[in-house]
């Protein structure tokens, strides 16, 4: 249980420290312990989680996909947050290798996020100044692996943009069945569009209220229509009592709570 | 849209509700406001047509107009008088205090004549001062009595002076035909005069001539009588065709307020303040282009995978609650330090 709820552990970090970013919430077991078990709401994320890792493993429409890249238009809508619980619903199927790609090489967070040490990570493998072996990383979760950024890159357009990252996926499609790579802003941090590239397919985090429609179709516009698999909406709510809700909604779908 | 809508309100309800809640508050004070102790006093007076004299204060009326539509309106044509509303004011003791001007204005305001019935007449004034609206009906009934009876007595000495001059020439008249009758009966034969068979055309014409001046001379001594009886009755201040039967009193509650009157602005706020909050509602949904329902994210043309709620939302505690923790929180601190 400790080890299945490692999302909904961040959150309830989060939530403690008070904190708006997954970045300093520490997750301890005795923590995940005494807030999950008397609250049902993550067990009820952990069913869409599933439901969205099926979607991911069927795709409708297009190929198998391998290697996704979860990102959002700006900062701050969740993608890390529903990268790490994608990667936690698939990796909770048992049936394969999932690995967690820390894409953001400019401010990493999920080191500190998920209580692992801040040692070598994705630039340095791309620096070549580490092996690939050192810097995949066990999670708390069995068929689960990581990649964190490692130190922070002054200089992530180029650290991207050389081959060596194209190399290191393709090394690793032969090592782990899915492969989720945890995006920078799309729209705010021009090595997205690189990483866009290197991907199979991109889930667009949009996070609800938050940004603008015409920030978000720049975003779609930015990935592009044959790379981007759909949209998650995150921190979905609304205000309304879900009874009238289901009664103004016109195609009876049930609405979000 | 109508999903946006309804979110958008519950998300903002406080803030939509508000000019609904204003104006709301504002029609009830607005109406309180307008709420004052009035009290009203009212007379009843009898009115009839006189057939005595021909003219009247403001003449008899149409043959259409009942005696009491007749009074008041005469009654509301002097209140229209700045000379008669100075006359009635200056006759109430409980406007002693004001200028002239004002116990015009006052006895004005408030102060309605209307017929209740066919003859029967009523006086009435609303005012903030019981004494005041009983004193002011009072003496718009003294007033217009006055008035009323000075015509009267006017009119009367007129008519007097008219009737006796006719009375006097009626007599002479009258005395003319008596003595041309008693000359032409001295020039008859008594035998003819007694005969009743016997016709004499000049004779019964002036018999007619005797009769037809004494009807008139008695005619006229009638209508000098009831001149007197007028004018009498008019300067004891008893004229029939304007009696007052039920005198103003003193109201001793005041007036209650029509609930009509006291709902009216309430309502008013409300509507306002239902269009207003329509306003906001319809403002924020405008304003807000996010996207918010999973709706909103399919019109996007891409598919919507997931819909990942709101978790873990930091619950708003108020500013009791907090005092209670900090409350809670020094005590234990200070039974800690204690032991």
């Amino acid at each position: 249980m400790l080890k299945e709820t490692v999302f909904a552990a961040t959150g309830v970090a989060r939530r403690v420290t008070g904190r708006k970013s997954l970045s300093g919430a520490v997750v301890t077991p005795d923590l995940v312990r005494a807030v999950i078990s008397r609250n049902p709401e993550f067990q009820r994320l952990d069913g869409i989680l599933v439901g969205l890792a099926e979607t991911c493993l069927n795709p409708a429409g297009r190929d198998a996909v391998q290697v996704i890249g979860i990102c959002s238009a700006v900062k701050g809508e969740g993608k890390t947050t529903v990268a790490l619980g994608l990667a936690t619903a698939l990796a909770r199927r048992g049936d394969s290798e999932v690995l967690l790609i820390e894409g953001d090489l400019a401010s990493p967070t999920m080191a500190e996020d998920l209580n692992q040490n801040q040692t070598a990570g994705l630039v340095e493998c791309l620096r070549l100044e580490e092996a690939l072996e050192d810097a995949i990383k066990p999670a708390p979760i069995q068929h689960l692996s990581l990649i964190t950024a490692g130190q922070a890159s002054e200089d992530p357009i180029s650290t991207v943009g050389n081959s060596n990252l194209r190399e290191l996926l393709r090394a690793l499609r032969s090592r782990f069945r899915y492969i989720l790579l945890d995006m920078p802003a799309i729209l705010e941090r021009e090595e997205a569009g690189r990483l866009v590239e290197l991907v199979d397919g991109v889930i667009l985090v949009v996070a609800a209220g938050k940004v603008s429609k015409e920030v978000t179709e720049s975003g779609v516009a930015a990935i592009g229509r044959d790379k981007l698999m759909g949209v998650v909406l995150n921190r979905a709510r609304t205000a309304a009592p879900v009874w009238l809700s289901r009664i103004i909604s016109s195609d009876g779908a049930t609405p979000v709570s | 849209m109508s999903q946006r809508v309804l979110d958008v309100f519950f998300r903002h309800k406080f803030l939509i509700v508000l000019p609904l809640v204003i104006l709301a508050l504002v029609g009830v004070a607005a109406s309180l406001s307008r709420q004052t102790t009035e009290y009203a006093s009212s007379a009843n007076i009898w009115t009839q047509r006189t057939p005595l004299l021909a003219s009247r204060l403001g003449g008899q009326g149409g043959a259409f107009t009942t005696p009491a539509a007749h009074q008041a309106t005469v009654i509301n044509d002097l209140l229209r008088l700045q000379s008669f509303r100075l006359t009635v004011g200056e006759k109430v003791d409980a406007l002693a205090g004001l200028d002239p001007g004002s116990q015009a204005q006052a006895v004005r305001e408030g102060t309605a004549v209307f017929p209740s019935g066919v003859s029967v007449l009523t006086i009435r004034h609303v005012d903030e001062d019981p004494a005041r609206a009983q004193g002011i009906v009072q003496a718009i009934i003294d007033a217009y009595s006055e008035t009323f009876n000075r015509t009267v007595i006017s009119e009367a000495d007129t008519a007097e002076a008219f009737y006796d001059e006719r009375l006097d020439a009626a007599g002479v008249e009258l005395d003319a035909a008596e003595r041309a009758l008693f000359d032409y009966q001295g020039t008859l034969d008594p035998i003819v005069l007694a005969d009743p068979a016997v016709s004499d055309p000049e004779l019964a014409a002036l018999q007619d001539d005797v009769r037809r001046a004494e009807r008139d001379y008695d005619e006229l001594l009638g209508r000098l009588q009831d001149i007197h009886l007028q004018r009498d009755q008019a300067l004891k201040g008893r004229d029939l065709s304007f009696q007052v039967m039920d005198p103003a009193y003193l109201p001793a509650s005041p007036l209650v307020t029509p609930i009509s009157d006291l709902v009216a602005l309430p309502i008013v706020g409300v509507l306002l303040g239902i269009s207003a909050s329509v306003v906001v509602l319809f403002a924020l949904v405008r304003m807000d282009d996010s996207i918010r329902l999973p709706a909103e994210a399919r019109r996007l043309g891409v598919p919507v995978l997931a819909v990942v709620p709101e978790l873990g939302r930091r619950r708003q505690r108020s500013w009791p609650q907090d005092f209670v923790r900090l409350v809670v929180a020094a005590s234990r601190g200070l039974l800690g330090n204690v032991r």
